[in-house]
């Protein structure tokens, strides 16, 4: 009987086999279609484009668009000036013209030379209750460059890319590193289209002129004179990454 | 008996195998439907791709018509010039217009983790532009000489603003965690750190995180600095 048992229970009848390969076929079927499933989940996250939606999309394609032709004027200009090289190829005198004229553009561009044009003028006073506060000025430049301000100067010193404005000890404003003091009341210069610049600072509820709580005057003015930055850039710790040829 | 038992456990293994299935497709479907809306828009999705696409094959002409002029430059103006030359391509690297590699530091900047308590005031838990700005003016104050802000090199027409729940730089959306490069002496630049400053003001709500890199890679500005509006006043 003992025997019988045990016989019965270890037996492998075709039947059991049977069972057994088909429930081993059916897992694997439905594992692998499940990581199939996940798979393919995955890679739908992946293509972030493909999710965008219809306003998004145009937006970025204008971005795009924005960039490529910015890229393309660059490219355009570098050409011409290739162009202009390669004719004075044999008249050394001519192609040192052209380097002097790219150079005085960088130099320009950097804010080493004394440049003029139209643009506002903006004067911010200090009153007893309310004084300006250096975040306050840091704003204002960046709302002057949002409306493509090219060049800015307050009291007269030149904003350049490195220019620091930050508050010491809570009550001086100090610009470019504490070389330079400032204090109120504050005549900033911004040379770029006007209407733009005049636009963006009177905007609704959100112009700098509205934001502020203290009186700010910006008027319009034409053919006016920005100084040069009388500093030096510094530039001993940075090295050019030249790409491999 | 042992095939009653052996059928419930097939039983079992179906159920939960289908039921993972139907979820998965389920998830799958609702997918689609999110994404329905935009399968109309595949000519605008082609669009977007080819924009892009165009737009990065300029990129490249661009730059090797920029190594080209600057090996022209070079060869047409020899003796003499090669001041010029360098100071040239110095301005250059100045402006912002080529890769630069430094020491430094890298600060990353994320936003906060709200306490949940009621009385939070979330505005407090996020980076805003007027942060970047003052972190950025503290770090040129410290003598940096190129910094970044994840990527986007921050020139002389750079403009940093708050566009919703976003932050644009160089019309660039960029986003927390911000990565914030500067290559410069790593001693001054560190300090921005100190107890007080804004730095350690804003570690109250916010994670920011500083640490010393001997070589810090910053890329350069994609786009041009533009200069319509003025002209050089000769002396």
């Amino acid at each position: 009987m003992e025997n019988e048992n045990k016989k019965k229970s270890c037996k492998h009848t075709p039947q059991s086999i049977f069972l057994a390969v088909i429930v081993c076929l059916v897992t694997v079927v439905m594992v692998s279609s499940v990581s199939i499933q996940l798979k393919s989940v995955d890679e739908y996250k992946d293509a972030n484009i493909e999710g965008l939606r219809e306003d998004e999309l145009k937006k970025q394609i204008a971005s795009y668009k924005e960039k490529y032709e910015e890229a393309q004027t660059k490219y355009e200009e570098n050409q011409n000036k290739i162009i202009e090289y390669k004719a004075t190829e044999t008249k050394n005198e001519e192609a040192e013209k052209l380097l002097n004229k790219e150079l005085e553009q960088t130099r320009m561009l950097l804010g080493l030379t004394d440049v003029k044009g139209n643009g506002v003028t903006i004067t911010l006073k200090d009153t007893f209750e309310e004084q300006y506060t250096s975040e306050n000025l840091r704003y204002l430049i960046n709302e002057l460059k949002y409306a493509g301000a090219e060049a800015i100067s307050i009291n007269d010193n030149r904003i350049i890319n490195t220019t620091d404005i930050v508050t010491i000890n809570n009550s001086f404003i100090v610009l470019d590193s504490g070389r330079t003091r400032i204090a109120s009341p504050y005549v900033i210069k911004a040379i770029g289209d006007p209407k733009y610049l005049l636009s963006t600072l009177n905007m609704k509820n959100s112009g700098f002129v509205d934001l502020m709580e203290i009186k700010v005057t910006v008027e319009q003015t034409n053919d006016m004179v920005i100084k040069k930055y009388d500093g030096e850039y510094k530039y001993n710790y940075l090295t050019e990454n030249k790409e491999e040829e | 008996m042992k095939l009653n038992a052996k059928s419930i456990l097939i039983l079992v293994i179906c159920f939960i195998l289908s039921t993972a299935i139907t979820l998965q497709l389920r998830t799958m479907a609702s997918e689609d439907a999110i994404a329905s809306g935009t399968f109309g828009n595949g000519e605008l999705r082609d669009s977007l791709f080819k924009a892009e696409e165009r737009y990065k094959s300029m990129q490249s002409q661009l730059s090797e018509s920029t190594k080209e002029l600057e090996k022209i430059r070079k060869e047409t103006t020899k003796e003499g010039a090669t001041d010029k030359n360098d100071e040239l391509n110095r301005n250059n690297m100045i402006l912002g217009l080529t890769d630069v590699t430094g020491p430094g530091i890298v600060i990353t900047a994320k936003d906060g983790t709200p306490t949940g308590a009621a009385t939070d005031n979330m505005s407090l838990f996020l980076i805003h532009d007027a942060d970047l700005r003052e972190i950025i003016s503290e770090l040129w104050n410290a003598g940096a000489q190129a910094i970044s802000v994840n990527d986007q090199r921050i020139v002389s027409s750079t403009c940093i603003m708050c566009a919703g729940n976003i932050i644009s730089i160089n019309n660039e959306k960029v986003n927390s965690p911000f990565v914030i490069k500067a290559i410069g002496n790593q001693e001054s630049l560190y300090g921005i750190d100190r107890p007080g400053g804004y730095i350690q003001y804003m570690k109250a709500y916010t994670s920011v995180d500083l640490k010393k890199a001997d070589s810090v890679e910053i890329p350069k500005f994609e786009g041009a600095i533009s200069q319509k509006y003025i002209t050089q006043v000769k002396e």
